[in-house]
């Protein structure tokens, strides 16, 4: 059955959203522009509780950027692994801009912030007809594999058996790219749920993730009920083109990134235009990808070849308009 | 029955008596999320939604904001919104349960549609869930060329004149610094019943991409707002302080510390808004309150109201 798109309800209040401090346990190099980077959380400020999040979900994390008297934002990342037990949560990520530079040379004992958890989890997104992990079809392309791996992790940790894993699609510009995450791929997965694919054939097979797919085939793809798919926009346009062509009867949700200043709710910076609803075919007001997602399905957006749609064709038309002469 | 004295950060905004000074610039604070999440309401005097259309609006295009690293920020959002109708019948009863005096963010982009909006709203059953009214005329008036309302006195006379003439609240206004007439445009509102003026909205701004070789914004230029636009407000504020001395104020532009708090006092505003501060750090509202509390103790200032527009100029 294909899932229908929701309305576009405003999500309440994620539970358990607070600003923890945390310390710097451990940062490493990846190549010249990679850093895994694991933090000591301590109990929230907001309210004294423990961080708690779910694959899906991202936290903004402060960086020296915007400490210290520095006027600046929080920037967003997802999670890599979050261990509720030791209260270490490790993000790995990409050097793209001024952020992200500064948080590249946080060492080991520096403080920093960590505000989340945001944004909705995969498991909201399915929870009324939840599909085994087997059933289902990951797709990353370079760092957007982060968010991935962290739903491989949890569901290991809910107790799936290797043998009873998802299949990962990781894809990435240089066999370099692959490397860095080798380790806990290894230990989530068996081979056989692994198909690693790096354009410039260092690693694994030789080509892009709609390669991989193309490769697959709509019977490679037919055990599948559902796919996870993270990573550039580009890429997540060709993906969700080409499953749309092989697989129709799939349910694709992706998971996107944006510029975001306040990362809860508040600035309306980070939305994403919404496909009209299905059945009465209104005009959603668009989303906010850090409120309403960051995680759809594919069919709640509009698409381009280069993503998700910048623009709205349509005013809403999901709300009610005030009768107004002249205006 | 005991009475409890009034705290030293209670103000008095025209009519309205705050418990707290502090309160979000609009369109910068979500309620449903840290709002409730951090307990923000008791350091907030008063709560500012965010801007209210007559009709629901999806915004501009991507892409919408621009951090500028240590002054602050760029934005261009478009006043997305559900528009008031849904606004009063779905949001206002949530937004009651906060606790805190509501103040409604109005706009439209005509004179007609202003007074339409006001009279929906004070109409409505929920009408009496809101404390205020903040009219924010940064938003461009269809019939004068698409040139912002707030620019223009006559606009102002007129579009203030007929929504005070509706409103059963007290009036603010929120003034735009875009404009060659800042004065003129506060004489005409004041005379045109605004009982209170709130100063500044955004300051006119643009960026460009140096990778991408073209405006950051997909709109191009868009409201400055964030530490950089400090003196420029205060310089507003000051200004307003000494022509209309009688006039409440509320102060707003890059406020981040409780010292930034306090120059807007002294410089004649009887509450402060936080805005951009709030996206780098959720929790300021309540650092800020606790911080003046502190500050006044360590300075042995019974009131902060005794400080109000300590520093302006006499005449």
């Amino acid at each position: 059955m294909v899932a229908t798109p929701s309305a576009s309800s405003c999500p309440t209040a994620t539970s358990g959203l607070n600003l923890h401090p945390a310390t710097v346990l451990h940062q490493q190099a990846y190549g010249s522009n990679l850093f895994k980077l694991t933090l000591q959380l301590q109990a929230g400020l907001a309210k004294p509780q423990p961080f708690t999040c779910q694959a899906g979900q991202f936290v903004m994390l402060q960086t020296p950027a915007n400490s210290g008297g520095h006027f600046g934002f929080n920037r967003p990342f997802s999670p890599l692994a979050w261990c509720p037990n030791t209260q270490q949560l490790t993000v790995y990520y990409k050097v793209l801009g001024q952020g992200t530079q500064a948080l590249s040379t946080v060492t080991v004992g520096q403080h920093l912030q960590v505000l989340g958890p945001l944004g909705q989890p995969y498991a909201s997104l399915y929870a009324a007809q939840a599909v085994a992990p087997q059933r289902q079809l990951l797709i990353g392309g370079g760092i957007g594999v982060v968010p991935l791996v962290f739903q491989l992790a949890q569901w290991q940790e809910a107790g799936i058996a290797h043998s009873q894993q998802a299949t990962l699609l990781f894809g990435a510009r240089y066999g370099a790219e692959l490397g860095a995450l080798a380790p806990e791929l290894q230990q989530l997965l068996p081979p056989t749920h692994l198909q690693l694919w790096s354009d410039d054939g260092t690693v694994g097979h030789q080509g892009t993730t709609v390669d991989a797919l193309q490769a697959l085939g709509s019977e490679g793809l037919a055990p599948f009920e559902q796919v996870l798919l993270c990573g550039p926009n580009p890429m997540m346009a060709a993906c969700v083109r080409t499953l749309e062509a092989l697989a129709p009867q799939l349910t694709v949700y992706v998971s996107l990134e944006n510029h975001m200043p306040c990362g809860t709710g508040a600035c309306f910076g980070c939305v994403v235009p919404a496909a009209p609803h299905p059945t009465t075919e209104l005009h959603p007001e668009p989303y906010r990808v850090c409120l309403h997602g960051p995680v759809f399905n594919a069919k709640q957006l509009l698409w381009s070849d280069k993503g998700p749609a910048t623009s709205a064709p349509h005013a809403p038309t999901c709300y009610p308009s005030l009768p107004t002469e002249g205006g | 029955m005991a009475t409890h004295p009034p705290s030293p950060l209670q103000t008095q905004v025209g009519a309205l008596t705050l418990t707290s000074p502090l309160m979000n610039a609009s369109g910068t604070f979500c309620a449903e999320t840290f709002g409730q999440c951090f307990h923000l309401n008791q350091a907030m005097g008063a709560w500012v939604s965010k801007t209210v259309l007559p009709q629901p609006s999806g915004g501009n295009a991507q892409q919408r904001t621009v951090e500028l690293p240590r002054l602050g920020m760029l934005n261009s959002i478009g006043l997305q919104g559900k528009g008031v109708m849904h606004t009063l019948d779905a949001e206002v009863p949530v937004w009651q349960g906060y606790g805190v005096p509501l103040v409604l963010s109005l706009s439209a982009d005509s004179v007609a549609a202003f007074e339409a909006l006001m009279q929906f709203v004070a109409q409505h059953p929920n009408r009496h869930a809101i404390s205020a009214i903040e009219l924010n005329l940064s938003c461009p008036n269809v019939h004068g060329g698409g040139s912002l309302f707030g620019a223009q006195p006559h606009w102002v006379r007129q579009v203030v004149a007929a929504v005070k003439a509706l409103c059963p609240y007290p009036l603010w206004v929120k003034l735009t610094p875009n404009t060659g007439e800042f004065l003129t445009v506060a004489h005409a509102a004041v005379e045109a019943g605004a009982d209170a003026l709130c100063a500044i909205n955004t300051v006119l701004g643009a960026h460009v991409d140096i990778h991408r070789r073209k405006p950051s914004l997909a709109r191009i230029s868009g409201g400055y707002s964030g530490p950089g636009i400090r003196p420029i407000a205060i310089h507003h504020v000051l200004q307003l302080a000494q022509a209309l001395p009688h006039v409440p104020l509320i102060g707003s532009g890059g406020v981040v510390s409780v010292e930034d708090v306090l120059e807007f006092v002294m410089a004649g505003c009887s509450a402060v808004q936080i805005g951009t501060a709030s996206f780098a750090n959720p929790l300021a509202l309540p650092q800020l309150h606790q911080g003046l509390s502190e500050w006044l103790q360590a300075q042995g200032v019974a009131t902060l109201s005794e400080l109000v527009g300590c520093a302006v100029p006499k005449a």
